[in-house]
């Protein structure tokens, strides 16, 4: 069961699940949509980021693809498992990934980029300065996407055009279901 | 609809469409899109559900449409097949002071 709670602390809006009772009772919820209403909209600051997302979505009923706050969605790419996802938070929390989001001119930083790569269809880009020796960290980050990437394809689901190299200069597109995804290192 | 009879009336009248179905999977409503400043329990309709069509409901849509927050707890534990849930729900149904609603 999903619901939303305030952290006192930090005095933002989280979503949460329950511990109990959703896994019993919404194994097949996969999507949910939320309209808030009957209120001020000036007083809601929900934030909802992608850091948050990616937790309801590793925390949330086994079958949870899909979240809507206000318009906002946030999706899971079916490639994607929960398990997958944790692991992309954990490495991103150890500092193992150098990896930040670019879309346009907005960059955002490298715990909430590495959320990004669970969540479809969201764009990453690499660089065309892209290196080893340019950028620390790399290897490390171009062997994880490697290995998530053959760790959850199947058959017809994730086609690899292009292993990534550390000579490579050009930018490396990723195709998932005809959505592809660049990958921007630091 | 802006006012709490003509909620209850399309409620009501929603309710005698579907009770009759016995294998009820789907349920969505579509409005013009007009959005009033004070929604009103759209509750008797999810409590219709969640008494006769606990067991087939698969997919609630009822757009941005109210229900509080003891229909949505209802909903949740009543409806095991539910499999997309759309609401509209009040601020405080979600927000509490505390990790006040559970399942």
């Amino acid at each position: 069961m999903l619901f939303l709670f305030r952290d006192l602390t930090s005095k933002s809006l989280q979503l949460a699940f329950s511990a109990q009772g959703y896994a019993s009772t919404m194994r097949r919820l996969h999507t949910v949509s939320f309209h808030i209403v009957n209120t001020k909209r000036r007083k809601i600051t929900l934030a909802l980021d992608m850091q948050k997302a990616t937790e309801i979505m590793v925390q949330g009923p086994p079958q949870l693809r899909r979240l809507t706050v206000n318009g906002i969605q946030w999706e899971v790419g079916n490639m994607f498992a929960p398990r997958l996802l944790f692991e992309a938070m954990t490495m991103a929390r150890t500092g193992i990934l150098g990896v930040r989001r670019w879309i346009g001119s907005y960059i955002c930083s490298a715990r909430d980029c590495t959320a990004q790569i669970a969540l479809w269809p969201e764009a990453l880009t690499l660089p065309p300065y892209f290196s080893n020796s340019t950028v620390p960290g790399a290897a490390q980050g171009i062997e994880w996407m490697r290995h998530l990437i053959y760790r959850t394809s199947g058959p017809g689901i994730c086609r690899l055009n292009k292993l990534p190299t550390s000579s490579s200069k050009r930018p490396i597109r990723i195709y998932l279901q005809n959505i592809y995804i660049y990958w921007v290192f630091m | 609809m802006h006012t709490r009879d003509e909620v209850n009336r399309f409620c009501a009248w929603v309710r005698r469409v579907v009770s009759y179905s016995h294998n009820l999977q789907t349920l969505r409503l579509i409005s013009s899109g007009e959005i009033p400043s004070a929604n009103i329990s759209f509750d008797s309709l999810t409590n219709h559900l969640t008494a006769r069509h606990f067991g087939t409901l698969a997919v609630l849509d009822i757009g941005s449409a109210f229900i509080g927050g003891g229909a949505l707890r209802q909903l949740c534990i009543t409806c095991v097949h539910l499999e997309d849930l759309t609401v509209g729900v009040g601020w405080h149904t979600l927000v509490g002071n505390y990790y006040v609603i559970s399942v």
